[in-house]
């Protein structure tokens, strides 16, 4: 075959691919080629020199990651001369090296000791004293690094280069100075960071929440899966002491790559947090109080039996399910519609209309090969991180990268931001739609004088359709990536990506929706949503339930008598603060099930101490629709139980078993999950408005009362998802928390200027009665006319202002020093 | 930046260089397949223009050429000659490579920094000399121990042709002419010894 090459290597004839490098072509012959700078997933440099071997023909020894294969190349890898500058090479690097092995986190699974080991000379000739350097630099958010021990192989340094396509971390100096380093004035905080502790072949770089935890030999390690976001990240789990010691990556190329973001490597330790609910927790008046979980479970099945009798099963609702294994989802699922009997259930916590979408199924690995990948109301980095990355390095071998909607994703590859208002965003994806299905001559014919000129999408004009509309004409494969708060933009998406697949023959289309919690989707296959049942089914015509929306707000009206929320901090995540306030206060009967005392918690009738996912066993399914298994990693602890064990136990205290036996629901969860698996992926649901989609969910809150003041501004509020932001697990993790980010509000210095408004500055931003005050920042990526929030910030609650969606329009106001005082 | 005006009081343009020499960096971009390509001469540029290389002319270049902030200062920081702090007028740079530093590179630096009074590193309190040390090697091993400043060599530097350099220097002497005059001229017998082997 001509794209194979056939060399022989110490003597042995060795098959590789045309253009394999040295090193990957011998481990194909079980021959071993030591490298320190060289990495499979990074371009070779050939800077550490550890790797030469002899090619015959060849004048000197050449690297041999930077040599490719060739018909007929002779290589030695282990004579004499070799074994000697691996020795040259190696006294070399440990000149400087301080051999401080004894307190080195990486001592026992360093590569720098393990190829001294095998190949290294054992003593040095060096007679004067090692250089000295900086032993603790602060690099970043999470990295520490050594400067005496890196040999400056550059894998750091490459892999923000190319992998993350940041260009932050440098090499800086020169020579014996050289050193790694960052611009003068900032510091390596990129999601990513946390990749460059694993990729270090020494102890240089080392993560400051694991540093002299531990050593690698005491570890347990067990596999597992992340559950920060909806990616699902394979990650290893290394306990000591029975205490979470660190996070790593378990590398799943289909999935992550080999790479973590920095929230799924660090933040971790809120398993162990000393503000862990670790009893349930019952209300007296003003307080709580510890009780058994006899007790606690006694007290919810006689107040919800009560509510039933009196006020019907339907005066029940239940939210949450996101963070939960597909198993508890179904448990969960299982316990509303058949111990209590209501239909009321949804586990959308956070405004999010679509989960999945059956009609253009997406694939992670979709993005590889994509031509053009279009952004539509979505924040790639900050909601799907891992996944961002496959974004990146498509947008850097040339693949188009368009990004729609309210807020510029940030990139440093090539790319196109196209700023559309939410409000426009499905006119603006109908008219392109239009356009590219004329464009081809099928489709509509003339009327371009109605469509071409949109009157008003927002700022973008037809430039960005234009640009949006040539891109999709010549693709072959599209990616589009999309946030799902809105079913209308979701409906004029299809339309534009069916205007793309009527044109072409063998186009590949997919949609890729990152769900709001890691097992959204998962949830939503297991019925956790009030118009579809276990498998997508649709419920029977006109027995849907109420959704999140609608159960806060008959809540709100007195018309919901119990609620139980399961994982969800809805005074954090529900873009309509006023509504949930409403509805907690007013439900006579309120259940949280959590990890952490929230606020939403701390206004319970009852608390219930749920375990942490690495205490779980189940599945999970990611966005794409993969189902990922994971193992009790550790006990539930305290006196916490999985969440699946409480749903169990709560329908006995009911008087309804759920299951037989132990393996029954899973069991059941695996011939559901079989049921809707489609070439090995379960399939989305179909989109809200198409047949067979279900009841379509109830409107969500209306707009209020404009209380324009006389002196501020319209701006339309726009909070943006925070891939540090929100959640107990952020806030209640000593290590994580500093990152989390504090609540601003950033303008764009035109509109800055004509408010008034400096750096720093308070401003109010109000919406009728609802004022909250920020503090100010100016950004020229913030969109004119728009003001932009982080999500789950630290700080005044800005989904006060908003009505279910994540953006609505403030007023927004100077204010001046003697009001804040 | 921008209340400042084109033209002060004195008629000196005090615009940012970066808007002065727009044309100059246009040109310069345009003569390279890539944009990349003209960070050496940008950061050459700043340095003409300030006599080092600023925070602020670092955060320029980066954007211009569409560079992280990181990348610049790496490449900046690489080569010797760019400097990062304000400098004197005169920048010695000792050659610190092994062949400048077998034949006396060490005693000359050692020299120099009492003579003029500072450190290597620091500028002399008149803002005359700033005395540097590379770690590369300044291709002039025939003239070791050498010695740069700014953009002309001396060679063969012992701590006597140290003095008459700088009492030169102090009294107004031309560089580009020193370095012609003695910069360059054997000191005597070392230079002979090795030619006539």
């Amino acid at each position: 075959m001509s794209d194979t090459v056939t060399l022989t290597i110490n003597g042995r004839a060795v098959q590789a691919p045309k253009g394999m490098g040295l090193v990957e072509a011998a481990a194909l012959a079980g021959i071993e080629i030591p490298v320190f700078c060289h990495h499979r997933k990074l371009k070779p440099v050939g800077v550490c020199r550890m790797c030469l071997v002899e090619v015959e023909g060849q004048r000197k020894p050449v690297p041999a990651c930077t040599t490719q294969v060739a018909d007929g190349m002779v290589v030695r890898t282990e004579s004499d001369l070799i074994r000697h500058l691996r020795q040259g090479v190696l006294e070399f690097l440990l000149l400087n090296h301080p051999l401080d092995c004894p307190v080195c986190d990486k001592g026992g699974e360093c590569p720098l000791q393990d190829n001294t080991f095998k190949y290294g000379p054992a003593t040095s000739r060096l007679s004067v004293p090692k250089m000295k350097k900086r032993k603790a630099v602060d690099l970043g958010n999470f990295i520490v690094l050594d400067e005496e021990r890196c040999i400056l192989c550059r894998r750091c340094t490459r892999f923000d280069a190319e992998v993350a396509c940041e260009g932050t971390l440098v090499v800086g100096q020169r020579a014996h100075e050289a050193l790694i380093t960052t611009a003068d004035g900032e510091t390596y905080d990129s999601y990513f960071s946390g990749n460059v502790i694993e990729l270090c072949p020494v102890g240089a770089l080392t993560s400051k929440a694991y540093r002299f935890k531990g050593r690698p030999w005491d570890l347990s390690r067990v596999p597992s899966v992340c559950t920060a976001c909806p990616v699902g990240c394979n990650i290893e789990l290394d306990f000591r002491f029975g205490e979470l010691a660190r996070v790593l990556s378990r590398e799943n190329p289909e999935v992550d790559n080999g790479w973590l973001c920095d929230r799924g490597r660090f933040n971790y330790r809120y398993v162990h947090s000393a503000d862990r609910v670790t009893q349930p927790l019952l209300r007296r008046g003003d307080t709580f109080v510890p009780v058994s979980w006899t007790e606690a479970l006694m007290e919810i099945a006689s107040r919800l039996r009560s509510v039933v009798r009196d006020h019907g099963p339907e005066a029940v609702g239940f939210i949450g399910g996101g963070r939960l294994t597909n198993e508890e989802a179904y448990t969960f699922q299982k316990l509303a519609r058949e111990a209590v009997g209501t239909p009321h259930i949804d586990h959308r916590v956070a405004g999010q209309k679509v989960t999945s979408w059956a009609g253009y199924p997406g694939r992670l690995d979709d993005i590889d090969g994509a031509d053009v990948v279009v952004l539509v109301d979505v924040l790639p980095a900050e909601q799907m991180p891992v996944a961002d990355l496959r974004i990146r390095r498509a947008a850097q071998r040339g693949a188009a990268l368009l990004a729609l909607g309210p807020a510029a994703p940030g990139y440093r590859v090539p790319h196109t931001f196209i700023p559309v208002m939410p409000a426009g965003l499905a006119r603006f994806l109908e008219e392109a739609a239009s356009l590219v299905a004329e464009g081809e001559g099928q489709g509509r014919t003339g009327e371009l004088s109605t469509t071409g000129a949109p009157a008003g999408p927002g700022p973008a004009g037809v430039d960005g359709q234009e640009a949006l509309v040539r891109a999709l004409r010549s693709a072959r494969r599209v990616v589009a990536i999309w946030g799902g708060t809105d079913a209308a933009v979701g409906r004029a998406l299809e339309r534009l990506l069916n205007a793309c697949r009527r044109t072409g023959d063998d186009r590949r289309l997919s949609v890729l929706i990152p769900g709001e919690q890691a097992n959204s989707r998962g949830a939503e296959a297991m019925g956790v949503r009030p118009d579809r049942l276990p498998g997508h089914r649709p419920v029977e015509a006109g027995a849907a339930g109420l959704d999140t929306a609608g159960m806060l707000q008959a809540a709100a009206q007195g018309r919901l008598h119990a609620l139980y929320l399961v994982g969800a901090n809805l005074q954090e995540t529900y873009p309509d603060g006023r509504l949930v306030r409403e509805a907690l206060s007013r439900v006579p009967f309120l259940v949280v099930q959590d990890l952490f005392l929230t606020e939403t918690a701390r206004q319970a009738d009852v608390v219930l101490p749920a375990a942490p996912f690495a205490a779980k066993s189940g599945t999970y399914v990611n966005l794409e629709g993969r189902v990922q298994e994971v193992q009790e990693a550790q006990a539930a602890g305290e006196n916490s139980r999985t969440d699946g064990d409480i749903f169990r136990a709560l329908a006995e205290a009911l008087g309804r078993r759920l299951d037989r036996s132990s393996h029954e629901i899973r069991w059941e969860v695996q011939h559901l999950l079989e049921e809707l698996t489609v070439d090995g992926f379960v399939t989305g649901a179909a989109l809200p408005g198409e047949a067979g989609a279900g009841a379509p969910a109830p409107a969500a809150g209306t707009a209020r009362g404009d209380g324009n003041r006389a002196d501020g501004r319209r701006l339309e509020l726009v909070a943006v998802s925070r891939l540090y932001g929100g959640g107990g697990t952020a806030r209640f993790d000593p290590a994580f928390s500093a990152v989390r980010p504090r609540a601003e509000a950033i303008f764009h210095p035109d509109d800055a200027a004509e408010l008034g408004i400096a750096a720093g500055d308070p401003v109010e931003l109000s919406s009728g009665p609802e004022a909250v005050t920020l503090p100010a920042r100016i950004s020229p990526q913030v969109v004119k006319g728009t003001v932009q929030v982080p999500r789950g910030a630290e700080g005044p609650a800005v989904n006060m202002l908003l009505t279910g969606g994540w953006h609505a329009p403030v007023t927004v106001r100077r204010r001046v020093l003697e009001e804040v005082g | 930046m921008a209340a400042i005006g084109a033209a002060a009081a004195d008629g000196r343009d005090r615009r940012p260089w970066w808007v002065r020499r727009e044309a100059d960096i246009e040109r310069l971009i345009a003569r390279y397949p890539k944009p990349k390509s003209a960070l050496m001469g940008l950061l050459w540029m700043a340095q003409e223009e300030r006599g080092y290389v600023a925070d602020e002319d670092v955060a320029f270049i980066a954007e211009r050429l569409g560079l992280s902030r990181g990348y610049v200062e790496s490449t900046c920081s690489f080569y010797s000659l760019y400097h990062r702090q304000p400098v004197g007028r005169y920048v010695i740079v000792v050659c610190g490579n092994i062949v400048c530093g077998l034949c006396g590179g060490a005693d000359l630096i050692r020299h120099l920094e009492e003579r003029l009074g500072v450190r290597v590193g620091e500028t002399t309190k008149d803002g005359l000399f700033t005395l540097l040390v590379t770690n590369e090697c300044v291709a002039a091993c025939d003239g070791a121990p050498a010695l740069q400043i700014n953009e002309e060599y001396f060679h063969k530097v012992n701590p006597q042709r140290a003095d008459r350099i700088l009492q030169a220097l102090r009294d107004g002497a031309d560089l580009a002419e020193l370095s012609e005059t003695i910069g360059l001229t054997a000191p005597g017998a070392v230079w002979e010894a090795g030619e006539s082997a």
